[in-house]
């Protein structure tokens, strides 16, 4: 088969078609790459040099790898990622990435929406909703981020073209801010907000449609900066568990659902580019909802969740949704895993997945901090071996 | 009134009800322990038998859980020590380093929910900690949480902890979370590992030798 460029070669697996090689992604989104203890280990282990990668989501400590790695690799994404407002206001940092783009400093900081986030080991978990009190009526004063300063998309469109002028990489965008489920648990408190579901439905109900709002208005402005010029949208979104959904999917159809519909509808309607959407966890369950959303893309594919083994994915759903990781276990396979299991690992999972398309090479979540770095260049190393179509996955003895 | 009912509410999370049907009962002489033991523990037991069979979720158990908390600050106060006994006292918390408290809650709505005596200790706990609230509440079990692949060594600081202080023969370890698998509960000597909080509840029953 004729040679690809990045782009081509994205956009034919998300069409269903078998391109040239397995696309490769390795930081175009920010469940798709490797802590940031995680790559000073890789780029000592490398003999790397390069330094001051920028922190692309400071909550989970995850960086975009610098060039010598994403070349190395033959990573086949670049990422644009909104910029943060002139303004976060009161002390709250904004959502996500800081001004210097170096990370955090100090165990704790307030994102745009006022939510305090608290330093675990290596990365911040939210540690104080800024809504945990909120009535009805404070859901209309509350500050909340403003999407429509001008700096949150100032220079972006230059950065594409320029990008889309001197590479072929494929494009992926997104608007660093959580879908509306997410977003509710983080900014209401988890269980506040999943009791909300059922005690209170009308403050539950009017916070997903607020926040949808948001993610419509901030999207609104990114599509119209680069939506013309971009191949892939990325929208966060966790729905799933260790063990299956937060919420049943009939609580999911009845009250989540409108504003994904909502959400989806405005995204697709406003540009070409493919949409992805990540949701950790067990999500087999609505799998087909999103396919019925027109959804092109999931991620991460957890298979260490329940119901997500990934010879059953690509059977129900393969010619449907594009498998966007799932092509290594970075929870419980890899920190223990050696290179060589580690290489067989990838290519069983190349060899499920690859088949008839619809397929990019991502793990199941970023590369942890405590995950050697032989194990995480071994990944790649695999990726690399094992991309070729039609089936160079095939054992070779 | 059917005191059935306050099994009912309970199981589908209805607060206000099982709140009003305790006080109902007890005006009308039902002793509080029988509320406790014939009505709330069967109905967490049914919530955490259709949680585990992907019936309810997590939103359906926190409200269960909820109910249940309403109806027990009511009736707490009034049992006597031969009332009921408590099925055995658990100190609960997520290990040092990690922040994560759902899974950890929903475990320690559960235990209470079986008749365990909870002391919860929080987030981030630090090993030490847990060493103190086993000498002072003399607990029978320690429950361990963590979320984070990173964290769990701390569990078995804990655990090595626990047995410096002498106390580690005194007291049954069941940990649980995300990362935790049966073969490392194995590796760092803990005495159980519950994938979710209704085996959580089963785990620790066994351990303690009542089912």
């Amino acid at each position: 088969m004729a040679s690809m460029t990045s782009r081509e070669r994205v956009l034919t697996t998300l069409n269903h078609q078998e391109p040239d090689k397995v696309p490769i992604d390795m930081g175009g989104v920010v469940t798709t790459s490797i802590s940031r203890i995680g790559n000073e280990r890789l780029k000592a282990y490398m003999g790397v040099t390069a330094s001051n990668e920028i922190v692309s989501q400071p909550a989970l400590d995850v960086v975009v790898p610098c060039e010598e790695i994403l070349t190395h690799f033959e990573v086949d994404f670049r990422a644009v990622r909104m910029r943060p407002p002139s303004d976060t206001g009161e002390g709250r940092q904004s959502w996500f990435v800081p001004k210097d783009g170096k990370g955090v400093k100090g165990d704790h900081f307030f994102d745009e929406f006022g939510n305090r986030w608290q330093l675990a080991e290596f990365d911040y978990s939210p540690a104080g909703p800024a809504l945990a009190n909120a009535t009805l009526s404070d859901l209309d004063t509350c500050i909340w981020p403003d999407p429509h300063d001008p700096a949150r998309v100032a220079g972006l469109r230059e950065e594409t073209l320029a990008l889309r002028a001197s590479t072929e990489y494929a494009i992926t965008a997104d608007i660093m801010c959580g879908g509306p489920f997410e977003q509710a648990l983080w900014t209401r408190g988890y269980e506040q907000f999943l009791i909300d579901l059922h005690w209170d439905r009308r403050f539950a109900d009017k916070l997903l449609g607020k926040i949808t709002d948001l993610d419509i208005a901030l999207w609104d402005a990114q599509l119209k900066a680069i939506g013309d010029i971009v191949d892939v949208v990325c929208q966060g979104e966790d729905m799933g568990t260790q063990h299956g959904l937060y919420i049943s999917p009939e609580l999911y159809r009845e009250v989540i659902k409108p504003h994904h519909q909502r959400l989806f509808s405005f995204i697709k309607a406003n540009t070409r580019a493919k949409l992805f959407v990540h949701s950790c966890g067990s999500v087999y369950a609505i799998i087909p909802d999103y396919i019925e959303m027109g959804v092109d893309a999931l991620n991460p594919v957890q298979t260490g969740a329940r119901d997500m083994d990934l010879v059953r994915l690509k059977r129900e759903f393969g010619r449907d949704i594009t498998f966007w990781g799932g092509a290594f276990e970075t929870q419980y396979f890899l920190p223990k895993a050696t290179p060589e299991e580690i290489r067989e690992h990838v290519r069983r999972n190349i060899e499920i997945l690859a088949p008839g398309g619809g397929f990019v090479f991502a793990g199941t979540h970023n590369i942890t901090p405590e995950t050697a770095p032989e194990k995480a260049y071994a990944v790649y190393a695999a990726a690399k071996e094992f991309r070729n179509y039609p089936d160079g996955w095939r054992r070779s003895s | 009134m059917e005191l059935r009912q306050i099994y009912e509410y309970t199981v589908s999370g209805n607060a206000p009800k099982v709140k009003e049907l305790t006080e109902q009962a007890l005006a009308e002489g039902v002793a509080p322990g029988e509320i406790i033991s014939k009505y709330l523990i069967p109905a967490m037991a049914e919530v955490g038998d259709r949680f585990e069979r992907n019936e309810f979720y997590v939103p359906e158990l926190l409200i269960a859980a909820r109910a249940m908390q309403g109806a027990l600050a009511i009736l707490k106060p009034l049992l006597t020590d031969t009332d009921l006994k408590p099925a055995g006292k658990v100190v609960i918390g997520t290990v040092k380093g990690d922040l994560h408290d759902i899974g950890k809650n929903l475990v320690s709505m559960m235990l209470q929910g079986a008749g365990f005596e909870i002391v919860d200790l929080g987030v981030d706990v630090p090993p030490e900690k847990f060493v103190d609230a086993v000498k002072q509440s003399k607990a029978d079990v320690v429950a361990l949480s963590a979320l984070l692949t990173t964290t769990m060594p701390s569990m078995k600081t804990t655990i090595d902890a626990l047995q410096a202080a002498g106390l580690r023969e005194r007291v049954k370890v069941v940990i649980g979370g995300a990362p935790v698998t049966q073969r490392y509960a194995d590796e760092i000597g803990a005495d159980g590992y519950a994938p979710d909080a209704n085996s959580a509840v089963r785990r620790t029953r066994q351990l303690l030798g009542l089912a």
